[in-house]
């Protein structure tokens, strides 16, 4: 018999993965439960397992290509009969079949026979999706309007979203569910289209990672649901740099090192307690309230940004999450991160502190559902006016914290920031606090 | 190929210089083709020879003749008004069908397409020949579109002839029949029945269903089956026609209706059952072009064949058998050989059809909307509450909004009345741009016009309405 290994609904909203490693090759064997293949998308890297045993006789997609949830990935031929079963418990539950429709008439029996099983989706109609001229400039640029964010009256897609579409990324979705055409196909299509473009030679068209699509997509979700407001301040971290200085060593005795980051979080931690609104996030008409504290630290790959959360930070001493921190930083670099890594996050802390050239304020975007992000510079020396009405030079920190003003007025947020300055600017604080 | 036929050789071919036809021709030279058309018979094709151009030409010369003799209601009485039906062929045939086919015969001459008269029979998939009556030329191609639209349909015991005759045939009458039988209810049916009882007939439609106008929403139909039973047009609902038998000075038409069989005798019987396509004596064989059931070629959305070079547009692909439909795609196919990325995308085809009064349909009804899964709403302007249908003395009709429920947005409609054949011109034109009521309430429309039912209609389904 012959299995069909369907791309797994793994939850989270995910319709598309990138098949990142095949662990077999057409006419191997494998057995239940070893490692088949890794995939990668917008939340995760995972390895799949096998769920039968068997030998492989055909690979849909190749290394770099990329499946929706629900397409037969790969084909393995089982020993006896009966196994035909075991395929009805990798089909998929939730399947984004809207991108399958409107193939053209030839391409149509390939898609079919792959979707036959799938539920039918309620199609929208490509006619009240945009104008004439806008359909037929899709057309001809070869865009389907359906993955196209509509920015005009009523979801309609314009001219210029499929512009924008185009330069975010030359190819259709129709492309990523020829499933039966392999990767080297798509990548030939993508290079045929950009031959046509005048400006040939002058630009040159890349394909999203999967990653880079989904920070993407965040962004632009996080900047159009909430209204962002950042308030910008500074701290002198005197007393905290004193304080990290002294416990540096012994951090690195246990065989960790001791940033100014776990203070930050524990920091968070206070405030996100004192004022719960800053620990929400907004359900339809609802404002949920978080009990757990999981702060999220911004890490910058070379493969793309990731936000792992220190879980339960208000549980856990400045060193052990200076080590979480760490170990987070090592995952993400090698792209381990695991979607339970990321969830659940209760405010993030981005720091650009060691790329900025100077102590500078920026404004961050939240990490949604969360309702705050805390950015931190780089610490400078700076002239300030002590108490004593004198011109001294101090250490400073500047902050940057946006908030939703769904959720968060100002008022609120001010008094958080002045309590936040007054827990980092003395460690002591913390201690008692945090 | 015959010995020492030489093929001339051709870029792009159009079979058939009808709507489709020769819009192709024109559309594919202004694309750079280098274009000839072949003609068996008329410039124009059935639609403007011997179809919509010639009888809306009648339709409109039976209203004149109407409003000669009845127009008391304004004051105008008339004495000895007298129809002489040559003079109306006369007019029809030389001041509409031939300005308009010589015209489209100069447009195509001004856009240099070579006009080939004669019959065109595919020899393979890049050759074919052009027969005259006693001649023919091989000519090979590159790209070919086929255009060669429909004939009526005969049926059994109706052998077309002098009695017994087809649309073309009704159309070019020289007499006007005292009594005329008309097979077939469906738009071409009744606009004939129309525009004859118009001009004195007395007309019985035989019509197989239970109702005549299947296409048109029984609300509409209604006003067509008032209007002519004022017209002395009576008809047979479920009436099977057995057989026509021609006598001296008429004809006979055998009926059944209910296994009961029935006579009428009349001077003409005017058989409108439907058409069937133009592709059984192409050679399609020959160059290997599929043709599916009853006798359409199936195409991609391009117009194209099976044979990637050969397109076919029009009557002879499925869809609705309209001009306007066949214009639409000839110019895809046209473009598609250009090497445009283009497709056969239309969001709505407006139908009309010519009667008393007219009614006109385009995009969804209430019914097939909720069908295809809509939540849609129906909202329905009476044209009795609009001042020019009055001063027109026409306030018989509606016109009908069919939108979705959430946006509103205008996904139907559908217009019986006075000038409904140019209102529905909006209503398509709102439906392809996607329009929602309350932007067809907020446009300013010309005050008095017909055209103000429809901006009525879209404030009765925002729920305030200024004129009802």
């Amino acid at each position: 018999m012959s299995f069909q290994f369907k791309l797994p609904d793994i939850g989270e909203g995910i319709a598309e993965s990138e098949i990142v490693k095949w662990f077999v090759t057409v006419g191997e064997t494998i057995k239940e439960d070893d490692s088949l293949l890794e995939i990668q998308n917008d939340k995760t890297v995972m390895e799949l397992p096998s769920p039968v045993t068997g030998t492989v006789s055909k690979i849909f997609v190749e290394e770099g290509g990329v499946a929706n949830v629900g397409d037969v990935i790969v084909e393995i031929e089982t020993e006896g009969t009966g196994s035909n079963e075991q395929s009805e418990t990798s089909e998929a539950q939730a399947t984004d079949s809207s991108v399958q429709e409107e193939v053209k008439a030839e391409e149509q029996e390939t898609v079919d026979t792959a979707a036959s099983k799938k539920p039918e989706s309620t199609d929208p109609d490509i006619r009240l999706m945009a104008i004439p001229s806008v359909r037929r400039y899709a057309r001809a640029k070869g865009v389907d309007l359906r993955s196209v964010t509509p920015t005009g009256k009523n979801n309609r897609v314009t001219k210029e979203d499929i512009d924008m579409f185009i330069a975010g990324g030359s190819t259709t979705t129709n492309d990523s569910v020829q499933q039966d055409k392999n990767t080297v196909e798509q990548t030939e299509k993508t290079e045929r289209a950009a031959s046509v473009s005048p400006m040939q030679g002058m630009e040159r068209s890349e394909k999203m990672s999967p990653t880079r699509k989904a920070i993407a997509k965040a962004m632009v979700k996080s900047k159009t649901t909430a209204p962002h407001v950042t308030v910008f301040d500074a701290v002198d971290v005197s007393k905290l740099m004193e304080h990290r200085k002294k416990f540096k060593q012994r951090a690195i005795e246990q065989g960790i090192k001791l940033t100014f980051m776990p203070y930050i979080v524990k920091a968070l931690v206070a405030i996100l307690r004192k004022y719960p609104a800053l620990n929400a996030y907004v359900n339809e008409d609802e404002i949920v309230y978080r009990n757990y504290f999981n702060i999220g630290i911004a890490t910058n790959t070379d493969h793309g940004l990731f936000v792992p959360n220190i879980k339960d930070a208000n549980m856990k001493t400045i060193l052990q999450i200076a080590q979480e921190i760490t170990e987070y930083a090592d995952k993400a670099q090698k792209g381990e991160l695991g979607a339970q890594d990321m969830r659940n996050g209760s405010t993030t802390i981005t720091n650009v502190g060691a790329a900025a050239t100077n102590g500078v304020w920026s404004t961050p975007i939240i990490n949604q559902p969360e309702v705050s992000i805390l950015g931190i510079g780089r610490i400078e020396h700076e002239a300030v006016v002590n108490k004593d009405k004198e011109i001294v030079a101090a250490p400073i920190m500047k902050l940057s914290f946006s908030f939703d003003h769904r959720v968060i007025d100002g008022v609120t947020a001010q008094e958080a920031i002045n309590d936040l300055k007054e827990l980092i600017a003395d460690p002591e604080i913390l201690l008692v606090e945090g | 190929m015959v010995v020492g036929d030489f093929a001339i050789d051709l870029d792009t071919v159009v079979i058939g210089a009808g709507p489709g036809g020769y819009v192709a021709a024109i559309r594919a030279a202004q694309m750079g083709q280098k274009v000839a058309i072949i003609e068996k018979e008329h410039i124009g094709g059935v639609c403007l020879n011997v179809g919509c151009i010639p009888s809306k030409a009648l339709i409109s010369a039976g209203h004149h003749y109407q409003d000669a003799l009845h127009s008391e209601t304004f004051g105008i009485k008339s004495k000895e008004v007298t129809l002489d039906f040559s003079e109306t062929q006369a007019w029809k045939d030389k001041k509409v069908v031939a300005t308009l086919t010589k015209g489209v015969e100069m447009l195509l001459k001004k856009n240099k397409v070579e006009i080939l008269r004669g019959e065109a029979f595919f020899v393979d998939d890049h050759q074919l020949r052009v027969i005259q009556e006693d001649s023919a030329q091989t000519y090979s191609f590159n790209h070919a579109i086929i255009a060669t639209g429909s004939r009526p349909i005969e049926i059994n015991g109706f052998k077309f002839g002098k009695r017994v005759i087809d649309s073309s045939g009704a159309l070019n009458l020289t007499e006007v029949p005292k009594k005329l039988v008309v097979i077939g209810g469906g738009y071409i049916g009744c606009e004939l029945a129309n525009a004859y009882a118009n001009f004195g007939s007395e007309v019985v439609i035989l019509e197989g269903s239970s109702s005549i106008l299947p296409n048109f929403d029984k609300d509409m139909v209604k006003y067509a089956l008032d209007s002519f039973k004022k017209k002395n047009v009576s008809i047979e609902t479920n009436a099977m026609a057995k057989e026509a038998t021609e006598t001296e000075n008429g004809v006979t038409v055998t009926y059944e209706v209910n296994g009961e069989e029935k006579f009428v005798d009349a001077d003409y019987v005017l058989v409108s059952v439907g058409r069937r396509p133009n592709t059984d004596e192409l050679g399609l064989e020959m160059a290997g072009i599929t043709v599916g059931e009853r006798g359409l070629i199936p195409v991609d959305d391009q117009g194209r064949t099976n044979k990637k070079n050969i397109f076919a547009i029009g009557d002879i692909v499925p869809g609705l058998a309209l001009a306007h439909k066949a214009s639409y795609e000839a110019k895809v196919a046209a473009e598609a050989i250009a090497g445009k990325n283009v497709g056969v995308d239309y969001g709505a085809i407006p139908s009309v059809c010519f009667i008393d009064p007219e009614m006109a349909s385009v995009g969804l009804t209430l019914e097939e909307a909720k069908a295809k899964g809509y939540e849609a709403k129906a909202f329905k302007f009476p044209l009795n509450g609009n001042g020019r249908a009055l001063s027109l003395n026409a306030t018989d009709g509606f016109v009908r909004l069919v939108t979705t429920k959430e946006d509103k947005v205008l996904i139907g409609a559908q217009v019986v009345g006075v000038g409904a054949s140019d209102i529905i011109a909006e209503l398509t034109l709102a439906i392809e741009q996607i329009v929602s009521v309350e932007d067809i309430a907020l446009t300013i429309h010309s005050h008095p016009s017909l055209g103000e039912t429809v901006m009525d209609a879209a404030e009765l389904a925002l729920g305030m309405p200024i004129h009802i």
